[in-house]
């Protein structure tokens, strides 16, 4: 029977859906009977929650007016021909 | 692949010399290139260097992008080159082998488990409110951050990927040309340790 302590070990592979079929269904059975390992899963998903929610600092005006030219004279107007 | 379809209408403008896509480019991405970058160099300002150079580099290749992987992609490896190679050079003490996953590390402080390896001290059931409580308390979300730079720095960069933001593990191991075991070890250790931290947290609060 896998334990609590196995399961936290293994359970990004079960998340990553890379687990052989005994192993997914051993973990799943362990899940229906132990509440603490439901609350360490449940847990773990919050975590992964608030990190997709980590605020991204946009990139200063400047750096992209400075990057917009760069992009212009490069590959900007006069039009080039486009091949499809 | 579903993050690549609004990439390649927006490619095929790019290449046309559009600049409103190429603004586009900048603010879907902008933002996530320094975060990635910073995930690997010691300072911002090395980190804005990296990017600087990055998008140099994008602009100049887009007419060479040969599709073989999506845009997203591409570009994030474009950064996480750059970056590990000036994070190893800004360093000097980081080896070559960061990105392997030798020695184990416990996902939970053993002390917890009792000798039949089940739970000694569980993991508190949080309330069903809690989530949204976290996400709305500032110092919840410094927490999580602070605990993110002190990992080490390749969990930290395949986390950052991954949970902050949103990249599959293909598309992973394709940015930082890595196997598909060392990216789950990677962020195995790094979600464990994560979610420690943010326990520890909710658990003081």
């Amino acid at each position: 029977m896998l334990s609590c302590k196995e399961l936290t070990e293994i359970l990004t592979e079960y998340m990553e859906g890379s687990m052989p079929f005994s192993q997914r269904a051993a973990l799943r059975f362990h899940l229906m009977m132990c509440e603490h390992c439901r609350a360490y899963v449940r847990q773990t998903k919050m975590t992964m929650k608030a990190l997709g929610k980590l605020p991204v600092e946009p990139m200063p005006d400047p750096v992209k007016e400075e990057l917009l030219r760069h992009y212009r004279k490069t590959l900007g107007a006069p039009r080039r021909c486009n091949e499809q | 692949m579903e993050a690549s379809s609004p990439d390649s209408a927006l490619l095929a403008r790019l290449l046309q010399g559009d600049e409103t896509a190429f603004s586009e480019l900048v603010d879907r991405y902008g933002g996530s290139l320094f975060r990635l970058a910073r995930t690997f160099v010691p300072s911002r300002a090395v980190a804005d260097e990296v990017v600087q150079e990055a998008w140099v580099a994008i602009i100049a290749g887009l007419p060479t992008f040969e599709r073989r992987s999506s845009l997203r992609t591409w570009i994030f490896r474009i950064v996480a080159n750059r970056a590990k190679t000036r994070g190893v050079r800004e360093r000097r003490g980081v080896p070559f082998s960061a990105f392997e996953t030798e020695g184990g590390e416990p996902a939970v402080d053993p002390s917890r488990f009792k000798q039949n390896d089940r739970w000694g001290t569980p993991p508190k059931r949080w309330d069903a409110d809690t989530p949204e409580k976290i996400l709305s308390r500032r110092e919840a979300m410094a927490c999580l951050e602070t605990a993110m730079k002190q990992l080490p720095m390749s969990q930290r960069v395949v986390v950052t990927l991954r949970d902050v933001e949103g990249l599959t593990p293909e598309e992973v191991c394709s940015v930082l040309e890595i196997s598909e075991t060392n990216q789950r070890v990677l962020l195995h250790r790094a979600r464990s340790k994560l979610r420690a931290a943010l326990e520890e947290y909710v658990d003081g609060a």
